[in-house]
């Protein structure tokens, strides 16, 4: 019997590697998805897509009553990135009008690589008390159900099996992408409306009952690499990329870019999610002379890697894009490891007077919590679908919000401009840009929302 | 290349005092105790909240240490003390719930955000040519070597190291022998409690924290331990080292995420079929 101990070690060993994290294969799910039918290829994504035109001024100050240059109609969306087909093969959309009281599901992370802090919950009951007080839709009251994802795919996939079980009207994902890309097939195949925040083009293809809410990585990392080039003096200098499996459209955009537009691009090291150690990779980092890092990576392991980094004595302009780790309580844990650092943004600076209508709400409803940018996500995305709910008029189901979504015009000093059509329902593209300020631990947003540099 | 290997060296010390941590409960009480990461992260949690209450960083470690300490013992009193009859799986599962138990009341009480912790030795780094050598990563290195050899000794030489030898080996002759078992028992718990908070403190002051965090090193620490055969404290040491190196170079190497992991595996795969008692399984403690 002691002969097979070694083995049955061996066995519980790689038991406790799988509870303690999981790999993400998005080739395989890909791959899934497609022969799981509901998924259509329309074409694709065209790496060569231009983000738009509509310029403004990156270094131009935050005004306090614009939001800082915001242009909504500024060049929406061009070419076939990502877009539905216009043969769709999934169920029909519910016409049953709603009742006075609507369902809304909303999953995100409060466990995993990503985790919110739980009084989120906190914020988004004010808001609801807001809506639901003063922002009723047609006199109909608002019911948020929350689902922990785990930053985690088949976490992710629970937790929306449970949303849709609560015949929600709609459901709101902001969480890894692998786990928003299983749960847009989920809410696809039930007929239910999903929206998510920007990642891979491609989950949106074929699908007609998903939108993305912030702009997407291809398109950030043009724009970061743009940044890199000619706000950062980054032509003739070097770049890296640190990456994990399923975030490749910003990388190969960003090196892309880097390199069409004179920089060099030293290093692309990919590593895993929940990697113990950085050590070996900042050294390479160091060793490649690496003066600009794209961390295209969660929150954990930029935090993580950027921590090590300070240890170590090298500190490059680290980059990000938004929604990946442009957080206050990065900055927090972070602190001056991340001090300079530059992130893209899809919601102004908490500290930026674009976000007043959001501290005014809660000082009313909660004047215990102190408005952060994660409450100030929850305003956004909440917002975003109100809007639809009110275009959708009275006669509200799921048929008519998603007509409304459709053909949505979303202009907010706070958050991104969005613009959908019925075969764009990528939304954004434009960004701000924040600079972190590792002594404070705070963002500062030194541009509004712009398509390009 | 010989950064790499130094870098690996650093790292794979810290792998190497948990690994020792894990060894020495795993001969003491013949329990793969997977809870172990999380009873030293319980300490560093505990020497966390110190430090930001404006207690000295020095003393908040010895204080999450001791918390450790008490931690492993109170396991051992409420859980191990009802195993010891058990099946070996049955004593495996009570660990893994024990260490996710721990590793949610850490989440509940201090959230799942990253923390840092600062340096007990302070934050001074060479530079030698193009490597950065950080007094933490120096720390982890002496202190499980230091730790290492002393329990080889403390074990080989003390009349109550040869207690938990004879305890280990037939509790009933060791019984009959005079030794008291179950004290030796609390005691190993409570050392191995203590060096896992060790492990913990020197790990964050490195690498940041989390909960389960010290459970995914442990992964690393247990592979490092199988490489020494699970029984050879020195073993389990260079375990550690080997399996730290093996990192860093594969990491230089490649730019491939999970090759780590697929090499680290590779590794053990091939001593267990190779050397099923590990580098250095024959010559226990």
């Amino acid at each position: 019997m002691r002969r097979f101990a070694p083995i049955v070690w061996l066995a519980i060993l790689a038991f406790v590697v799988a509870s303690c994290g999981t790999r993400v294969d998005r080739a395989a799910y890909m791959a899934e998805l497609k022969a799981g039918g509901g998924y259509v290829d329309t074409g694709g994504y065209a790496a060569g897509d231009d983000p738009g035109t509509g310029v403004v001024d990156p270094g131009a100050p935050i005004d306090s009553g614009s939001g800082g240059g915001l242009n909504p109609g500024t060049g929406p969306s061009t070419g076939p990135s990502g877009q539905p087909s216009t043969v769709y093969r999934g169920p029909k959309v519910s016409t049953k009008i709603q009742g006075n009281v609507v369902t809304v599901g909303m999953h995100v992370p409060e466990t995993g690589a990503a985790p919110l802090p739980t009084n989120y919950k906190d914020t988004l009951d004010a808001i609801v008390k807001y809506f639901n007080t003063e922002g009723k839709v047609f006199g109909r009251t608002l019911r948020f159900v929350l689902e922990d994802d785990g930053y985690d795919p088949q976490v992710a996939l629970a937790a929306c099996r449970k949303l849709a079980g609560e015949e929600p009207l709609y459901v709101i994902g902001h969480t890894m992408p692998a786990g928003q890309e299983v749960c847009a097939r989920l809410f696809e195949d039930r007929g239910i409306p999903y929206l998510m925040r920007g990642t891979y083009p491609e989950i949106l293809k074929g699908r007609q009952l998903s939108w993305f809410g912030t702009c997407p990585d291809d398109i950030q990392g043009r724009l970061l690499a743009d940044y890199v080039l000619k706000h950062l003096n980054g032509v003739g200098k070097k770049a890296a990329v640190v990456f994990q499996d399923d975030q490749v459209s910003s990388r190969d955009n960003f090196v892309a870019r880097i390199k069409a537009g004179g920089g060099k691009i030293v290093l692309v090291d990919q590593s895993v999610p929940r990697q113990s150690d950085y050590a070996a990779t900042v050294q390479k980092l160091q060793d490649a002379g690496a003066e600009f890092v794209l961390l295209s990576l969660p929150p954990v392991d930029a935090i993580k890697l950027s921590v090590q980094a300070q240890g170590q004595g090298y500190h490059p302009t680290w980059l990000g894009g938004g929604t990946w780790w442009n957080y206050n309580m990065v900055l927090e844990s972070a602190g001056m490891a991340l001090d300079g650092s530059i992130v893209l943004s899809p919601w102004a600076s908490i500290d930026s007077a674009a976000t007043d209508e959001f501290k005014q709400v809660m000082r009313k409803y909660a004047p215990d919590i102190t408005p952060d940018d994660i409450g100030l996500i929850m305003w956004g995305w909440a917002n975003l679908v109100r809007e639809a709910m009110v275009q959708a008029g009275p006669q509200l189901s799921r048929d008519s919000f998603v007509r409304a979504l459709n053909k949505l015009r979303y202009s907010k000093p706070y958050w991104v401009p969005i613009s959908y059509t019925a075969t764009n329902h990528r939304g954004a593209n434009s960004v701000a840009v924040f600079r972190a300020d590792g002594q404070a631990k705070r963002w500062r947003q030194i541009s509004g929302f712009v398509t390009g540099f | 290349m010989l950064d790499y290997l130094v870098i690996g060296i650093f790292t794979g010390a810290a792998y190497g005092l948990l690994a020792v941590s894990f060894v020495l409960v795993y001969k003491g009480t013949r329990i793969f105790n997977l809870a172990q990461g999380e009873i030293g992260a319980f300490g560093l949690y505990f020497a966390w909240v110190l430090v930001e209450s404006g207690v000295p960083v020095a003393v908040a470690a010895l204080a999450g240490v001791a918390l450790a300490a008490l931690t492993g013992l109170t396991m051992e009193r409420l859980l191990v003390r009802r195993l010891v009859d058990s099946t070996p799986l049955a004593a495996l599962a009570a660990t893994l719930g024990a260490g996710l138990t721990l590793a949610y009341i850490e989440s509940i009480v201090w959230g799942w955000n990253i923390k840092t912790f600062p340096s007990p030795i302070g934050t001074w780094r060479w530079e030698v040519g193009s490597l950065t050598i950080t007094s933490t990563r120096v720390a982890a290195l002496v202190v499980a070597a230091i730790v290492a050899s002393g329990l080889v000794v403390f074990l080989r030489r003390t009349r109550f190291g040869l207690s938990v030898q004879a305890a280990t080996s037939d509790q009933v002759l060791a019984r009959l022998s005079g030794v008291k078992v179950d004290q030796v028992r609390s005691f190993v718990w409570a050392l191995g409690g203590a060096l896992a908070g060790v492990a913990a403190i020197l790990l964050a002051a490195v690498l940041t924290f989390h909960p389960l965090s010290t459970t995914l090193i442990l992964v690393r620490a247990l592979t490092a331990a199988m490489l020494g055969g699970l029984t050879s404290l020195p073993g389990a040491f260079v375990g550690g080292l080997v399996i730290g190196v093996a990192e860093s170079v594969v990491i230089s190497q490649t730019g491939v995420g999970g090759m780590v992991d697929l090499v680290i595996f590779m590794i053990m795969l091939g001593v267990l079929i190779l050397r099923p008692g590990g580098i250095f399984g024959a010559q226990e403690a």
